[in-house]
């Protein structure tokens, strides 16, 4: 059994997370593009819908639930947690901190500006979360599109691992 | 620090008849680190670059350098002359 280098995982684990990554659809980066921006448009609809009186917007939950479970898959796949995968190498955690990075800082100064403004917004009777119920929506809607900016910019920095390897097939 | 470094990875890992994938596992990365190393889009860690060195045994300053590499061309006219 060959070991990876600075890891204990067998060189078939190793290959089997290279298939993996390569084939499992589900958390390519094309399909995670694909999903972030769909998943954006369910969380602004989702938004509208609360600003419109929904005490429970369902397309904001799902939404939430949708943009959580795939930046917690994302995240067990690329640390190697499930045994299938080599630890991210340098490049790769460098990509992840620059994805969170730039999701931080976007939705850090988008509320900070919503912030700024809210006064405004009541002034000329425009929507504001008001009740405890709409403030845990609009929690939910910062927290999702942290998850959702973040996954985008990590999958848009990441090409398809196959196409490295196609000269050498 | 925005320097370009250039390196010969790829005709190091030519001259060794190795693939990406093998050099890759030699040095513990994902062999897409590799293309971007080749191709300039990622400039490695002292650690990386060292690891590199040692698997092809050189000095480091053979595969990594901040001017431009002489091709095999002009090396070889500067050796005929």
């Amino acid at each position: 059994m060959i070991e990876h280098p600075g890891s204990s995982l067998s060189a078939w684990n190793v290959r089997a997370g290279r298939w993996l990554h390569t084939n499992m659809w589900l958390l390519a980066p094309r399909f995670v593009i694909v999903l972030s921006l769909v998943l954006a448009a369910m969380l602004l609809w989702g938004i509208y819908d609360v600003s419109q009186g929904a005490d429970d917007s369902f397309w904001l939950g799902s939404a939430f639930f949708g943009a959580f479970a795939l930046h917690a898959g994302l995240i067990i796949r690329r640390q190697g947690w499930l045994g299938l995968e080599a630890p991210p190498d340098e490049r790769e955690r460098l990509v992840e901190m620059s994805a969170t990075r730039t999701a931080g800082c976007v939705v850090t100064l988008l509320v900070a500006v919503w912030a700024w403004l809210l006064g405004w917004f009541a002034d000329r009777g425009m929507w504001f979360p008001r009740d405890p119920q709409e403030w845990e929506s609009t929690g939910k809607f910062i927290l999702s599109a942290f998850f959702l900016i973040a996954n985008f910019t990590a999958a848009w920095m990441t090409p398809p691992y196959a196409a490295e390897l196609l000269d050498e097939s | 620090m925005s320097r370009v470094i250039h390196n010969r990875i790829a005709m190091f890992r030519a001259d060794a008849g190795m693939s990406r994938r093998e050099l890759a596992d030699a040095v513990g990365v994902n062999p897409q680190t590799i293309g971007f190393l080749e191709r300039g889009d990622y400039k490695p860690s002292l650690e990386l670059a060292l690891l590199l060195a040692g698997v092809f045994s050189v000095p480091v300053e053979l595969l990594f350098s901040f001017e431009p590499f002489p091709s095999l061309s002009q090396t070889l006219q500067e050796t005929r002359a």
